[in-house]
């Protein structure tokens, strides 16, 4: 068994495998840049479902992405070897030494189990993700996600103050939504930044801007994430276009372990860092 | 007066500061530097106010704010390490970056409703800190290939910007979550993103493996300049055509 753990988690192969998945990521985002339409329709969808609808007709650009998850696989392998055998050595030890000592000497051992949680957890975002979006029309009844029956009540837009240049651009949207909550009817507010949890699914909002015979606008491919002011309303473009907002529903049960596995993480190697001396220890 | 030209004064005290360290004279050095630093910090603290109203998002333009946290991460350096090696050489960098952000839009991108958050802020504060950190122990590491000093005082910096750059990529992803549901999106930024923290972890194992000196460690740290640029200047680059105000 020793003899397994020893070769399963040699640190030469962690080494190589993290410059392998670094390698395979670069080459995918030249993938995802290139074709931003087809990369960008796997977010909010099940890989495996997306594999079938349009990876595996696509696999010529879409390669990567297996080979990723292979990668991955390999790599959260060799860490759950690399970290049984470092635990192996340690645990006997612990009575020989302060608690702080053992502490500081086990932390990268938690450090790399968190980072086997991380990785769990993505994966079961791509795979078990639930995610349904719908126009935002006042009075609309949907149902998305399984988050049950909800109506639209009421749209507000806040402007950013007209005298600064940003005016007549939209602040922050205020959809009202209403849904039955123990035979009671209930109104909650859903904004920009502030999602509502309804029936377990997170329900957020997005906006798209649209031109006047209704066909979205093709997006920019920097436009995917911090960037999506292409898709908002410029007041000049404002009697052009007619921004629509959008209701998303997201269940992903990968969540419950990604937040709290980033605090902890966090936590863990600031702690373990800061009393190694951020590496000044090595250097000496 | 322009509400640029503490940028501009800032790079050309950069550029002295860079000129008087290749002419031995480390203590000016590090005063233009310092002095280019001041400029800096009044100019990156003004850019909040570019819409005409207090919008802290103008503050936190990686492009603007990586030169910033390079000459700042050079004076703490200066002040609390305990390394020998002439920090004030790598005013060359900062300077190259800095003039990079002259030539780059220098107004802001309209900010969207869901970039309106303090994790947004957070997030590329701790992304320049840590391409920062990368930065400077590569340039270190270049000098110490170059100078054949065989020491590695860069390796502090990679743990810095290592613990900084996963701040960052918590950050993100909580901001990714409040905004899109989702912590991670199949995008180039996000992948790019992902590339940097492989390659310096992956540095940090290196300890373990025998074979990796210290000479090949620089020659791994000085490399990651090139990973770092290579996956950061792209989005850089394709924001340039995106519409400003203020600038």
């Amino acid at each position: 068994m020793k003899r397994l753990l020893d070769i399963i988690g040699d640190l030469r192969i962690a080494f190589w495998l993290l410059l392998s998945v670094a390698a395979i990521m670069w080459i995918g985002s030249l993938y995802a840049a290139g074709d931003y339409v087809l990369f960008n329709s796997l977010n909010g969808v099940r890989v495996q479902d997306w594999f079938a609808a349009r990876g595996l007709a696509a696999i010529g650009s879409s390669w990567w992405i297996v080979a990723l998850f292979v990668a991955f696989a390999f790599l959260g392998i060799n860490t759950a070897a690399c970290t049984a055998r470092r635990v192996i050595a340690l645990w006997p030890k612990r009575k020989e030494m302060p608690a702080k000592r053992f502490a500081v000497l086990l932390s990268p051992s938690i450090i790399h189990l968190l980072f086997i949680a991380m990785l769990s957890g993505h994966l079961l975002s791509f795979t078990a993700l639930t995610q349904e979006r719908a126009p935002v029309v006042e009075g609309a009844s949907l149902d998305l996600a399984g988050t049950g029956d909800f109506s639209i009540k009421s749209v507000r837009h806040r402007f950013f103050d007209e005298k600064s240049l940003l005016a007549e651009r939209i602040e922050q949207s205020t959809v009202e939504i209403s849904y039955m909550k123990d035979g009671v009817e209930t109104t909650v507010p859903v904004e920009f930044l502030r999602s509502v949890s309804v029936n377990g699914a997170l329900l957020q909002l997005d906006m798209e801007k649209k031109k006047k015979s209704g066909k979205p606008i093709v997006q920019n491919p920097a436009d995917e994430n911090c960037n999506k002011e292409n898709n908002y309303n410029y007041a000049k473009l404002l009697a052009e276009t007619r921004p629509q907002l959008f209701i998303v529903a997201t269940r992903d049960p990968g969540l419950f372990i990604l937040i709290p596995g980033f605090a902890l993480v966090i936590l863990v190697m600031g702690w373990y860092f800061f009393q190694i001396g951020f590496g000044r220890q090595e250097k000496e | 007066m322009n509400i640029h030209v503490p940028l501009y004064a800032a790079a050309a005290l950069y550029a002295v500061a860079f000129i008087l360290h290749l002419v031995k004279r480390g203590r000016a050095s590090f005063f233009s530097l310092c002095a280019g630093f001041l400029l800096h910090t009044a100019y990156q603290v003004s850019r909040a106010w570019l819409a005409g109203i207090f919008i802290p998002n103008g503050m936190f333009d990686g492009v603007f704010l990586l030169p910033w946290a390079m000459a700042l991460g050079i004076i703490l350096l200066k002040l609390f390490s305990e390394t020998d090696i002439a920090l004030e050489s790598a005013a060359a960098p900062v300077f190259l970056f800095a003039l990079f952000a002259l030539l780059y839009p220098k107004g802001l991108i309209p900010p969207t409703p869901n970039k309106l958050t303090v994790w947004a802020n957070l997030f590329f504060i701790s992304e320049a800190a840590g391409h920062a950190c990368f930065y400077l122990a590569a340039w270190f590491a270049a000098v110490g290939i170059i100078t054949k000093r065989g020491s590695n005082d860069f390796h502090s910096l990679i743990v810095w910007g290592f613990v900084l750059y996963s701040i960052a990529q918590v950050t993100g992803a909580i901001w990714a979550y409040q905004g899109w549901a989702t912590t991670f999106r199949w995008g180039a930024r996000h992948l790019q993103s992902a590339v940097i923290w492989c390659y310096f972890a992956a540095y940090l194992h290196l300890r373990f493996l025998p074979r990796w000196g210290n000479r090949e460690k620089s020659y791994y740290a000085a490399a990651g300049f090139l990973v770092v640029a290579m996956n950061s200047f792209g989005s850089h680059l394709n924001e340039m055509g995106f519409p400003r105000i203020g600038g």
